[in-house]
């Protein structure tokens, strides 16, 4: 419990560095919003409407530090301010919005790399040198060295553009209502289908590899050997005693890539026009939207500290060594 | 000698690399009796822990049994399928392996560890099997709740008794035993010999046990084998090579650990180091580090020869007539050499 506790601590001091990092970074950039959205308007707008949006976006004259109160006090409220992007939507709809199609897509190929990556570790390793060992890592870690974007658009072009067996792009058809219905559900898994498994042909390789190595570092341990002179069965030996053991390492970097989730495959997005999260990211950069911006850094940070604060009691679960830290 | 439990006859084992097939046990031959105990000595490397492994089949991946048989009371071991082995391993021989911190699965209950095996052999469901693992726990003097713990909760003498009653979970009659107290502090060392020698009485299972420790091995065993690269060089009971070594080995060996009991004899050890199992010497492998070696023994390899009193040794030195005498005046030519 004192673990928990003290790792809980950890944590929010970390939040808040990173909530101060996210309102500090954009404003060392050269330039303003609102200029740039004045600029949008090509003269257009009156200098007292621009006076307006300046105090609508919290863009007011008050110095730095002062902004900064302001402004921890809305991130504590959940209010992350308006999009200049999107204007005049919320930041935190919009986020919202791109958050749950990132978690749909890049979350749950990551969840199947990392199962599929894992499982043909094991089985590599514990068939050293078999026709699985030979083949299958070789071929992944092949795969993962081709630059991602080019495998994504070959894949897209093939199998999208030429053979036209998936789409060329977005989440959904437009043309059906998004509602809690068969027809939209489909569309939304065919349309995720090619982008999650270039993600997942481009990182299993490094999951498999990991995983053999490990695997086969482990079963040279002595619990092994005699696990095997126990006369238990084969399966047993390379799941409880080889696989358990040799996953340990191999479960944070898994935390780690479900952290970096939510910052979004931003290659996949772009090639896949996907509308999640670094999709977002770019525009929010390109259109210098600081809300928005500080907005993402936040989520983004809060789920990589979310996803190692999973790990760390995944990690006290699974092995107890750690428990009495 | 048909009753013995064990029969091991030139047993090879070969270390199969990209230079070429090694071969690291060169026909050795031995019995177990039911109920003794049975010491293999020799230096690191001499090939003893891969003869218990090629026993109970679990050699590692380069290792490969060339040639010889193993009778496991009857049943020719190296002819076994898998399910014939998996009914072997455990029930009929288990094994202690050498270090205790390594021998037990971090991540699962040393419970769950001493259980599995019995699970798996008798089919007993796994509360009935946590049942048996408390009474084990307790067999080797630890506390039955300790069935919970994790190996990194116990210290490195009761990790090595949890090995042992693992190793005694289906009373097996055969226990090999490699090193089991290597790891270990002199005193935690004394208790556990002492736990072996105790449950064997009470079990009445047979023991191969395996260490470089010959005044161990003289105090534990009955019959005591002496490898050298590969080779059984020397196999005698235990009393009559305490008193009287025939091989110069086995000699080099015990005067490599001060006497017990406190005579005080110099240290003289073996000069050289073992040798080169890619290009091992002509004649006797021992012949370079010799300090009686003569013309023959370059040329010529001897064979393990039976003499008096259930003896055997591989040397040219034995073979000649009046083996005793010669060998008393080599003792003390030998003791005049040493510094």
């Amino acid at each position: 419990m004192k673990y928990v506790l003290r790792r809980l601590l950890f944590y929010v001091i970390a939040a808040w560095a990173s909530v101060t990092l996210a309102f500090f970074i954009p404003r060392m950039m050269p330039g303003d919003p609102t200029s740039t959205m004045f600029a949008r308007f090509k003269g257009k707008l009156d200098p007292a409407a621009l006076d307006d949006l300046r105090a609508a976006f919290g863009f007011t004259d008050g110095t730095l530090l002062e902004q900064y109160g302001v402004y921890l006090g809305n991130v504590l409220r959940g209010e992350l301010g308006i999009s200049i992007e999107y204007y005049p939507a919320t930041v935190s709809s919009v986020i919202g919005n791109a958050l749950v199609w990132t978690l749909v897509l890049a979350g749950v190929a990551v969840v199947i790399s990392f199962t599929l990556g894992t499982l043909g570790g094991v089985l590599a390793a514990w068939r050293r040198g078999g026709w699985l060992d030979s083949t299958l890592p070789p071929l992944f870690v092949l795969l993962g060295a081709f630059p991602y974007f080019w495998l994504a658009m070959a894949l897209l072009f093939v199998l999208g553009f030429q053979l036209e067996l998936f789409p060329l792009g977005h989440a959904y058809d437009d043309r059906i209502a998004p509602e809690a219905s068969w027809a939209f559900f489909s569309s939304v898994v065919g349309h995720a289908v090619l982008p999650a498994a270039t993600i997942v042909l481009a990182t299993m390789g490094a999951w498999m590899l990991d995983m053999r190595n490990t695997m086969i570092a482990v079963m040279g341990e002595d619990y092994i050997k005699l696990a095997v002179a126990k006369g238990l069965s084969p399966r047993r030996v390379m799941l409880r005693y080889a696989a358990r053991n040799a996953l340990l390492p191999n479960v944070t970097s898994f935390g780690m890539a479900l952290g970096f989730v939510v910052s979004g495959s931003i290659l996949t997005e772009i090639v896949f026009s996907y509308p999640g999260q670094g999709y977002l990211l770019l525009q929010a950069v390109q259109s210098q939207d600081y809300p928005l911006m500080q907005g993402l850094f936040l989520t983004i940070t809060l789920a990589v500290l979310g996803a190692n604060l999973l790990v760390d009691v995944a990690y006290a679960w699974l092995d107890p060594r750690t428990r009495q830290g | 000698m048909s009753d013995a439990l064990l029969t091991v006859e030139d047993l090879c084992v070969d270390y199969v690399t990209e230079r070429g097939w090694l071969r690291v046990v060169d026909k050795v031959s031995f019995e177990v009796q039911p109920g003794e105990i049975m010491g293999l000595a020799g230096e690191s490397g001499s090939g003893k822990s891969t003869i218990i492994q090629a026993i109970l089949r679990v050699l590692k991946a380069p290792g490969v049994i060339t040639g010889g048989t193993v009778r496991f009371d009857g049943k020719d071991v190296l002819a076994l399928d898998k399910r014939g082995l998996r009914g072997l391993r455990w029930c009929d021989i288990s094994l202690v392996c050498q270090s205790a911190m390594n021998a037990l699965n971090p991540v699962i209950t040393i419970g769950e560890q001493l259980g599995d095996a019995i699970e798996a052999h008798e089919g007993v469901r796994r509360s009935q099997a946590l049942v048996r693992a408390r009474e084990l726990l307790e067999l080797v003097g630890i506390e039955g709740s300790r069935v919970h713990a994790y190996a990194h909760e116990l210290s490195g003498g009761m990790r090595q008794r949890v090995v042992i009653a693992m190793a005694l979970a289906l009373r097996p009659r055969l226990v090999l035993m490699d090193e089991p107290t290597t790891a270990l502090d002199v005193v935690v060392q004394k208790e556990i010999l002492q736990q072996i020698i105790r449950l064997r009485r009470e079990l009445g299972f047979a023991v191969i046990f395996i260490t470089h420790d010959l005044s161990l091995m003289f105090e534990l065993c009955t019959h005591v084998g002496v490898l050298y690269a590969g080779r059984l060089v020397e196999h005698a009971p235990s009393q009559a090579l305490f008193e009287r070594p025939m091989h110069p080995y086995t000699l080099g060996l015990m005067r490599s650990f001060p006497d017990l009991h406190g005579e005080g004899d110099d240290l003289v050890g073996v000069p050289g180091n073992p040798p080169d199992l890619w290009k091992p010497p002509k004649g006797c492998r021992f012949h370079p580090r010799c300090p009686q070696a003569f013309a023959d023994c370059s040329t010529r390899a001897p064979q393990l020869r039976a003499l008096v009193g259930h003896r055997h040794a591989a040397c040219h030195l034995v073979d000649q007539v009046d083996q005793l005498d010669q060998l008393d005046q080599l003792d003390q030519v030998d003791q005049e050499e040493s510094p």
